[in-house]
């Protein structure tokens, strides 16, 4: 039997290593363990898990060492906005090496981003493909954000710089409207992140009619951590959930799951509340724009009224000051023929009595010195026996009142005649009277009542 | 002023209905006055709102988890 030291067991490995992988070797492998020492070489354990990703099927040691994995961990994180740590799948650029004393091990020497994004991006489709089955993809989506998002819950690590960053500019936003912010307080990074945001939405679910909306913020941290972000329960948390969900997660590259989900996505915390402010200014305008309508319309119909009165106005006043210039002309009318009437009367009287007095004139002085003077005796005797006339007859008529005065009864009486009445009746002949008649007497001062004793007719009676 | 608390949307939709009766013309003059009224008082409670802070910033307080 032939028999071998171990050290020259393991020597012949070595050897027989290198002859089966002379150059290096691309190897697809999961990150189980990632270990970085204080020289800042990097320890890793790789395995390969089972389909059902239960059991381990292979495993091996790898290691970086510090003057690669230096330039390689951040190259791999910005490219793949992953992290490189336990849970990724990687694809390994190793040369295999088998060390007597430590054994088989892998010396990475670079490590291929896309290959990890592709495996990134394979399971996030498989994600949104969970999601779309079970209905939910679009929910928040669909959802109406308020016109006014004004009341907002922000999920985010209170001492993030982003949570910072979102306060300041919604609170100094440069047209002064105001917001109602509370934190739920959740961690946003590493493997505790999921659940904690979970639990933050619970929070606000159970307050849900207090705010307008849901903001999930990350406070800045590192590019590479966003898986949490990429869970299905957080995006069934998110799609499923009543309120419209902003996010503003702070990355550069692709949308994480919750980002898709998301009622909307932006890129920044800052950028989320711009765009509170913005949806708030676009209110603000439209108000600005309905105030702008209003005033209008009311201008509109104000100058519409005001005319229409103006009008009126001045249909009347055309009116009545064509009525009035008509009467008055009517009026000049009758003026003026009532003036060329009288004119013509006047001078055709004027005319007329000049004629006559012309005639007269005329006549007078073809009249000789003589006739004129008896003319002007005619009239001065026609005066004078006219007066004549009514003196003698104003005598007559006073010696006719006196006549008259002497006859009045009383007077008569004075005289010494007397009127005899028998039986009321004045007794004018003695066959009036028989013997026995009362007779009454009247005479000057008084009545004397005899009785007729006798009577003797005159003899021619 | 019943209404203090009405919503943005109630107020806008309001505005819109008076502004649409107003611009049609559907109004007289007598009516106006009171829409008149009506909407400048309900733009005022929007450009109010629009400025005031409902809370500052505040924190849920412990987990009370379990409902």
């Amino acid at each position: 039997m032939e028999k071998i030291t171990l050290s020259a067991l393991n020597h012949q490995i070595r050897e027989a290593t290198k002859r089966s992988f002379p150059s290096h070797v691309w190897v697809i492998a999961e990150i189980n363990e990632l270990n970085v020492n204080r020289s800042g070489h990097c320890y890793m354990e790789l395995v390969e898990k089972s389909d059902s990703e239960e059991k381990i099927v292979a495993k091996s040691r790898a290691t970086i060492w510090a003057f690669r994995f230096r330039m390689i961990r951040p190259y791999f994180e910005t490219t793949t906005g992953s992290r490189l740590e336990p849970g990724i799948k990687v694809l390994v650029k190793a040369e295999i090496s088998f060390h007597e004393i430590y054994g088989l091990s892998l010396n990475i020497s670079d490590i291929d981003p896309n290959f990890t994004m592709g495996d990134l991006a394979r399971r996030k489709k498989e994600v949104l493909e969970k999601l779309k089955n079970a209905g939910v993809l679009e929910m928040n989506r669909d959802l109406v954000l308020s016109m006014v998002p004004q009341r907002i819950a922000v999920i985010s690590s209170e001492t993030a710089a982003g949570f910072g960053d979102f306060m300041d500019s919604l609170v100094n936003n440069s047209y002064g409207f105001g917001f109602g912010v509370t934190l739920f307080p959740a961690i946003v990074q590493g493997d505790a992140a999921e659940k904690s945001i979970i639990s933050a939405l619970d929070q606000v679910y159970h307050d849900d009619h207090s705010f307008d909306a849901v903001v999930l913020i990350r406070g800045g941290g590192s590019q590479s951590d966003l898986d949490c972000f990429n869970g299905y329960e957080l995006a069934m948390n998110i799609a499923q959930f009543p309120l419209p969900v902003l996010t503003g997660i702070g990355h550069e590259r692709d949308e994480t799951i919750a980002d898709i989900v998301a009622h909307r996505s932006l890129k920044t915390p800052t950028a989320v509340a711009e765009f509170l402010v913005d949806r708030i200014q676009e209110f603000s305008e439209h108000i600005s724009r309905l105030q702008e309508r209003f005033s209008q319309a009311l201008q509109l119909i104000l100058s519409g009224e005001r005319m229409t009165l103006q009008q009126m106005t001045s249909d009347l006043e055309r009116l009545t000051g064509r009525y009035i210039t008509e009467g008055d002309h009517h009026l000049n009318d009758y003026h003026k023929r009532v003036k060329s009437e009288l004119r013509h009367i006047f001078s055709e009287q004027r005319a007329q009595l000049s004629d006559r007095s012309g005639r007269l004139k005329y006549l007078w002085k073809g009249l000789s010195e003589e006739r004129k003077r008896d003319i002007r005796h005619l009239g001065e005797k026609k005066t004078r026996v006219t007066r004549e006339m009514i003196r003698s007859r104003q005598e007559a008529l006073s010696i006719a009142g006196r006549t008259l005065e002497m006859l009045r009864p009383e007077k008569v009486l004075k005289r010494g005649y007397s009127i005899t009445r028998v039986n009321g009746k004045v007794l004018k002949n003695a066959a009036d009277v028989g013997n026995g008649d009362q007779l009454e007497t009247r005479v000057n001062g008084g009545v004397i009542t005899s009785l007729v004793e006798k009577t003797k007719n005159n003899a021619h009676n | 002023m019943a209404k203090e608390e009405i919503t943005y949307k109630a107020a806008v939709a309001e505005i819109e209905e008076i502004l649409g009766k107003i611009e049609e013309g559907e109004l007289d003059v007598d009516e106006l006055t009171v829409n008149v009224k009506r909407v400048t008082e309900l733009l005022k409670i929007c450009k109010d709102k629009l400025r005031k802070t409902e809370s500052e910033v505040t924190k849920i307080l412990s987990e009370e988890d379990e409902d």
